[in-house]
């Protein structure tokens, strides 16, 4: 602290490690702070369970079949890595990698008419499923070939539409596709949590669901990858790169103040102290008054002592509950990870299920989930405010970060990410300004 | 980039010369290799083994190390000063608790480094550590140990108590206690070597227990142009 440096950066959720980390390999000389005495923020998994009981205010603590306090890792905020994503890109540019360990996720499921489906990983899956007709499936196919050799940038790929223009509901209709196919392609394929997209234009769309069969095609189950001990080594991973690079880290650093002269801010006070900077990033949290809420999540985090019904025991899985099932507007997700995944205890589960909030009885909406969940061994309930920045930080240099908000992927955080670095930095981003700019490995095993 | 097969990570406080002794034992076989940025993760093969060797970050010093730095650690390499009894104080008040979330099974080393500066007459020679506040200082003379071979013993009991691990199942204080010089290679290689041998056996027994198997990212296969979706 009582030092100068170019970007202060306030919570270590996973938009701002990734920040700090891209600031920091660029030169810039960073100063991370977090109130808590640990990294994530928002985004972090919290341990041991005992934390969790108190967080959630359930005094009594855990009982002891739930085992081992320190064995729990339990995201706050449940999302997997599309394996061909954006996230992922990231984590290979910066070789953030190296820190942190993937599996597999093991099954995509999509809730119809009561039952849930294997959303297909294979042709073979597909041909034997009941999720559509075989008519409709022969007409599917056309349409997903059509999708695979589609490039916006070769005319000859367009077959008649245009991407700019056609909405997406006239690209379903040329291929003469059902509404069972339809629901099915925009809510399991593309991942669109509600039907407004079906009168944008379909370029979105058409790689949306090219993001989903690359990530898909790369390792068979399922599109989605999950790091062991939980996404809170996430942001860690991030961290670690930019303290490589130079940045400063403190944990269980109260922050008191943010100076502004101008209208632009100078720097930050904390515990008497005042460390002065040209650029701010924080998440809202650190800002109440300059952000606005732009919505609600609610998420149910439950633990489980067996695997959910009909997933084939799967030890992680998604479940997509499309909004027309349930006549809501948005999508409804299960993601469950367990055991296997070193979040929990031995033999148990923990599924989060999760939607954006509607009502002003948001876990009545929620039931259809819960009821593929049971039984229950214990349910913690957050309902959290989705807040947006007010202004663009171009006068103020103060860039804030948006929430995390009901999809159950990285891709609208990795574009917040990018927004903000484009306002930041004058440029666009470019996945190599991520790449570390010298060899920081040593030793004499073969790379 | 293969994936390395166990991790052992360095902990201790500013100052007690932690990247020092990691740069004399890995780079007395490499001279030419120099980087102004800290060197925060080293490969070793030992055997058929690839084992990573961690150290903090210069700036993950203040107060900044998150439960990942320890995480699946197969040994931890804890780190005094012999000249500044408060650096082995602060192993267990300040660093002990970051050692959740290494493996049940780690292994700990006490390491008491600059034991040079207690048996060398004339200037202290150019540390690397930075931010001494010992620049410019002169020993000129034998200097008593502050802190002394039993003090670290006591200490690696004292965690193994804590850590309710089998006193007759680990290695012995005197194995694992060790005084090092990183400015004169004193019991350098000692220290590396004795916690390569310790690791492999645990590595090999790991690896027969594994279960699922974890992906590797970094391997860029190429998304198969035959295939179209899920259902094709």
């Amino acid at each position: 602290m009582d030092e100068e440096y170019d970007v202060i950066v306030l919570g270590t959720g996973l938009t701002e490690c990734i920040l700090s980390g891209i600031m920091s390999v660029n030169g810039k000389k960073v100063l991370h702070m977090d109130r808590n005495p640990y990294y994530g923020g928002e985004s972090s998994s919290i341990t041991p369970l005992e934390e969790l009981y108190k967080r959630f205010q359930l005094l009594e603590g855990p009982p002891e079949s739930m085992g081992r306090g320190r064995d729990w890792n339990v995201d706050l905020i449940p999302k997997f890595l599309m394996a061909n994503g954006q996230l992922v890109k990231m984590l290979l540019y910066t070789e953030v990698t190296r820190y942190l360990d993937f599996k597999v996720v093991e099954g995509s499921f999509v809730y119809k008419g009561g039952k849930i489906y294997k959303v297909p990983s294979t042709e073979t899956e597909a041909l034997a499923s009941n999720l559509m007709g075989m008519f409709e499936k022969r007409r599917f196919r056309k349409f997903l070939v059509f999708v695979a050799n589609f490039d916006e940038n070769d005319p000859k790929t367009f077959e008649g539409v245009d991407p700019q223009t056609t909405s997406m509901r006239d690209v379903y209709r040329k291929f003469d596709l059902g509404q069972d196919v339809i629901d099915f392609t925009g809510h399991a394929l593309a991942l669109y949590r509600t039907d407004d997209y079906l009168d944008q234009p379909c370029l979105e769309t058409i790689n949306r669901i090219k993001l989903y069969s690359e990530s898909l095609a790369r390792y068979g189950k399922s599109p989605y990858l999950y790091p062991l001990y939980g996404l809170g080594e996430l942001p860690q991973g991030f961290a670690r790169l930019s303290a490589i690079y130079g940045g400063t880290y403190m944990l269980n650093k109260p922050v008191d103040d943010i100076i502004m002269e101008n209208g632009k801010v100078v720097g930050v006070k904390s515990e008497g102290e005042v460390a002065r900077c040209k650029q701010l990033i924080c998440d809202p949290s650190y800002i109440p008054d300059r952000v606005r809420k732009a919505g609600q999540v609610i998420r149910i985090i439950c633990i489980l002592s067996h695997p959910i019904k009909n997933t084939n025991d799967a030890n992680s899985c998604q479940i997509i509950i499309p909004q027309n099932q349930v006549n809501r507007k948005s999508d409804i997700y299960v993601c469950m990870i367990s055991y296997a995944h070193n979040v929990a205890a031995q033999g148990k589960y923990i599924a989060i299920a999760s939607t954006t909030v509607e009502t002003a009885e948001p876990e009545k909406e929620v039931e259809p989930a819960l009821e593929l969940l049971e039984p229950i061994d214990q349910k913690f309930v957050a309902i959290s405010d989705l807040y947006e920045p007010i202004d663009d930080g171009s006068e103020s240099q103060v860039f804030c970060s948006c929430s995390y908000d009901a999809t159950t992927h990285f891709e609208t955080t990795c574009n917040d990410i990018k927004d903000i670095y484009k306002r930041m930095a004058g440029s666009a981003f470019d996945f190599e300004n991520m790449k570390r700019k010298q060899n920081d490995v040593f030793g004499e095993a073969d790379q | 980039m293969r994936k390395p097969d166990g991790k052992i990570v360095l902990l201790g406080d500013m100052n007690v010369g932690k990247t020092s002794l990691l740069q004399r034992y890995m780079e007395r076989r490499f001279p030419d290799t120099v980087s102004t940025v800290g060197g925060a993760f080293y490969l070793k093969q030992w055997r058929s083994f690839n084992i990573s060797i961690w150290d903090t970050a210069g700036r993950e010093q203040f107060h900044g190390l998150g439960s990942m730095y320890c995480r699946g650690a197969a040994a931890i390499i804890l780190t005094y000063d012999v000249n500044n009894p408060q650096s082995l104080f602060e192993l267990e008040d300040r660093f002990l608790g970051l050692t959740e979330t290494a493996n049940n099974d780690c292994l700990f080393a006490i390491v008491g480094n600059k034991v040079d500066l207690t048996t060398e007459r004339g200037p202290e020679g150019g540390e690397k550590d930075q931010a001494s506040g010992k620049t410019g200082s002169c020993v000129s003379s034998k200097v008593p140990k502050q802190v002394h071979p039993e003090d670290a013993m006591a200490l690696y009991k004292k965690i193994l108590k804590y850590k309710m691990l089998d006193e007759r199942e680990m290695p012995g204080a005197e194995q694992m206690c060790f005084e090092t010089s990183a400015k004169t290679g004193h019991n350098v290689d000692l220290l590396f070597e004795t916690l390569f041998d310790l690791v492999v056996p645990m590595i090999t027994r790991q690896k027969a227990e594994e279960s699922s198997p974890i992906v590797d990212i970094t391997i860029c296969k190429a998304p198969k142009q035959t295939r179209s979706g899920c259902c094709a």
